[in-house]
């Protein structure tokens, strides 16, 4: 008989961890499509994203570059990566639980232990 | 047969004979570590022993196929930086692939001993139908991905060869539609072949009078007058080529050597060594590739041309900046959507997707989880793996946007008459290094392609012999005939494979991305609800994972479908104003496409244009893969709540919850 106790500590943090999981990815999904829409898209002046003041038109000549990354991959995509990979570190140095992940079955593999 | 090779493809196959054999001799290391414990186990799982720095390179070195080194880079080098959207959905994978479901389904695959993902399922819920579902699947995925990973390792160990071209006479060269140039050669056995090359840029015009025959090198160089510069192009002579008696047409000699050393090499030690060895050259190949790619980034960044006072990274993008691309205008290659419309923002959004939820759904990754040691290993690799990341796919774009800026038009994608490969990324490596050390690099994508390889063999064999053979028909098999069994279908399916890949389809690039995300789609959600839902049922998630799979096949036949079907009307539409300005009665309409246009017209996404003809239906401008998702979350929770759980089953795996009242 399985140890009770630890496998449903397991599972009450595996619920945890996949949350937190769901919503690092959600923040990045919309910083990183949004941002990049909106600032590395060349979108045509008479859009509504132009009409409405979030996007500027873009061209050669307005483009800008930060550390050889085009301004718009420096915010939207490189910042958001390290912001990431951070968190990730964080994640699991201090977030993630160490669980007992319980011994192999006995009476479950047919090829026998 | 012609196969005298240069001095510098010596070298280059010296290291790659090192490499090889640092493999092979892993391989026979891990059979003798299979001696001990339970054969199975061991074959497929590595006797759930994974340390840290194993699971992490493990996992990422199966993430990382050949793609990842010929295909993308071509890409960026073609559509620049905004194949950096396109990618960086990978700055979450790590979190998605190994946190989300890393602990319960080894928790799970402990609980009932299991040894694959149908096996999870299978025990889960009580249900032997759930386990040949999931296994049939997995065998016509990976049977189809096969195919493409094998032509491209020999697609690479031919461009590590480089075999001299066919010793043919150049007749002459025509401009011929859409900027594409036709360049003729009589062959000595006197047919003739045509090796066909882009236009550097839709303004440039071709110099017929100044092309130049270089009959030592066997090649052609054509210039073309931009603007007013002048370029060039290298265009080699025509392969040499064999005949296959089975095949109607023949084969490149170089891609047939090459594929053969590459099947012969990695069947033989996934075969003898199992899990064990596969994650073992996993390791070698992660950490071979991590420094070949840190190598090359700082090499190509050196060698770009200084621009307006800027050097290195910047003054790449400073030539990028200006640079016109031959589908688009100055400045496509720094903004989006890029070149030709590439990345529309729906796109982007469903790559982000792609990357992030569909490696997170591989079986292939999931059986992975299954075998790491204790929670510490799985929190150290996940440190490891998202570093790890973060460094090869920054360092790749960071060296094809410098290649587009060493070289703005000279590799830009040739089409060669058996199609050519993705060339720049052994070009740009051949470029930067020594041979010697280039072969060291392009051993690191020919590791990649060999690691999935081989973990797809055990895929497809773990499929076959425990979920259909051992599982279902013959459950009191000795472990000596499992064995024999393993041995056998893991070596047998990879000579099938092997033979299938001598005359591969031309649209490989679709079958990965289809069975990637056909794959995800239909276990991702099933899976995730399986091990987190206690409410889950077996009807659920069978519906589920039927439901991904039919969503996404469906969507890439029924783009099949449309583009037979606007090509056909588009040609009866021409045939129609030819006959008018003839005054002729007009031709009748073909009837088949005209009923499929008139019963399937109103389907989203059909009709519009589309990057490819074998391209799927993107309906709202969404990949299939987004609708597959959503019809699998759609039907696993549905059909479950109208179903009743195995409470009994459900009491094991969900230990803290009170009865639910079904």
């Amino acid at each position: 008989m399985p140890d009770r106790e630890s496998d449903r500590r397991l599972l009450h943090h595996a619920r945890r961890e996949a949350l937190v999981v769901i919503i690092v990815f959600v923040l990045a999904l919309l910083w990183v499509v949004g941002y990049c829409y909106l600032r590395g898209y060349t979108h045509t002046p008479d859009s509504w994203v132009v009409q409405h003041g979030l996007a500027t038109p873009r061209t050669p000549e307005s483009f800008q570059q930060i550390l050889g990354f085009p301004d718009w991959v420096f915010y939207g995509i490189v910042v958001p990566w390290l912001v990431c990979t951070v968190t990730t570190l964080f994640f699991c140095l201090f977030g993630m639980a160490d669980d007992d992940l319980g011994g192999e079955s006995q009476e479950g593999g047919p090829d026998g232990h | 047969m012609d196969i005298n090779l240069s001095a510098d493809s010596w070298q280059v196959l010296v290291a790659f004979g090192l490499y090889l054999f640092g493999s092979v001799a892993i391989g026979i290391g891990a059979h003798v570590y299979l001696k001990r414990g339970s054969f199975m186990e061991g074959y497929f799982l590595g006797h759930r022993g994974l340390g840290p720095w194993m699971l992490a390179l493990t996992v990422a070195a199966t993430a990382i196929s050949g793609g990842t080194f010929m295909g993308f880079p071509s890409l960026i080098y073609s559509h620049g930086w905004v194949m950096c959207l396109w990618i960086c959905s990978y700055m979450v994978v790590p979190l998605t692939t190994m946190a989300l479901l890393g602990k319960r389904i080894n928790q799970a695959a402990r609980i009932a001993g299991s040894v694959t993902v149908p096996d999870v399922l299978r025990d889960r819920f009580d249900s032997p139908a759930l386990g040949i579902l999931s296994s049939s699947l997995i065998l016509l995925f990976l049977a189809f991905n096969l195919v493409a990973q094998f032509k491209g390792g020999g697609l690479l160990m031919k461009e590590a060869m480089r075999l001299p071209p066919a010793k043919a006479r150049f007749l002459g060269a025509e401009s011929a539609a859409d900027h594409m140039l036709h360049l003729t050669f009589a062959l000595p056995d006197g047919t003739q072949d045509v090796q066909k090359t882009p236009f550097p840029s839709n303004k440039a015009i071709y110099l017929k009078e100044r092309t130049e025959v270089d009959e030592s090198e066997r090649e052609v160089r054509v210039y073309f007058r931009l603007g007013q510069e002048v370029t060039h192009k290298h265009v080699k002579f025509p392969p040499q080529q064999v005949k296959v008696p089975w095949l109607a047409r023949p084969v490149e000699l170089g891609y047939l050597i090459g594929l053969i050393i590459f099947a012969l090499t990695v069947v033989a030690y996934t075969t003898y060594g199992g899990f064990w060895a596969v994650t073992l050259t996993d390791l070698l190949a992660g950490l071979v590739m991590f420094a070949g790619v840190i190598l090359m980034a700082i090499l190509a960044m050196q060698q770009v041309p200084p621009t307006n006072g800027l050097t290195g990274l910047p003054a790449a993008t400073e030539t990028l900046r200006y640079l016109e691309p031959p589908e688009g205008k100055a400045g496509d290659l720094v903004y989006g959507p890029g070149p030709g419309q590439f990345l529309s923002v729906g796109l982007a959004f469903s790559f982000f997707l792609m990357w992030s939820l569909m490696s997170a759904g591989q079986p292939s990754g999931m059986v992975r989880l299954m075998s790491f040691k204790d929670s510490p290993s799985l929190r150290r690799a996940l440190l490891l793996v998202c570093s790890y990341y973060f460094v090869i796919y920054l360092a790749l774009v960071i060296i094809f946007v410098c290649a587009r800026a060493l070289f703005p038009t000279q590799y830009l994608r040739e089409v060669g008459s058996e199609g050519e490969p993705d060339s720049i990324m052994p070009a740009m490596v051949r470029h930067l290094a020594h041979p010697l050390v280039a072969g060291f690099l392009l051993a690191a994508p020919y590791a990649a392609i060999m690691s999935t390889v081989a973990a797809f063999l055990l895929m497809i064999s773990s499929s076959l012999v425990r979920d259909l053979y051992q599982r279902t028909f013959n459950p009191k098999a000795s472990n000596r005939s499992l064995k024999a069994a393993s041995y056998g279908v893991t070596a047998l399916v990879g000579v099938v494979v092997m033979v299938g890949a001598i005359n591969p389809p031309g649209f490989l690039q679709y079958i990965i991305v289809f069975t990637g995300s056909g794959q995800g789609c239909s276990f991702l959600l099933p899976m995730a609800l399986a091990l987190y839902w206690r409410r889950s049922t077996r009807q659920g998630v069978f519906a589920g994972m039927l439901g991904g799979f039919v969503a996404v096949f469906g969507l890439y036949v029924l783009g099949w479908i449309d583009s037979y079907t606007q090509a056909h009307l588009q040609e009866h539409h021409q045939a129609v104003l030819v006959a008018q300005e003839a005054d002729k009665p007009a031709p009748e309409e073909p009837g088949l496409e005209r009923s499929l246009q008139n019963t399937l017209g109103w389907f989203p996404g059909w009709g519009e244009k589309r990057p490819d003809s074998f391209a799927p239906l993107y309906p709202a401008g969404l990949d299939p893969l987004v609708w597959g998702l959503l019809f699998s979350l759609i039907l696993t929770v549905g059909v479950s709540l109208c179903t009743r759980p195995d409470e009994e089953r459900a009491r094991r795996y969900f230990p803290e919850e009170p009865a639910a009242s079904a």
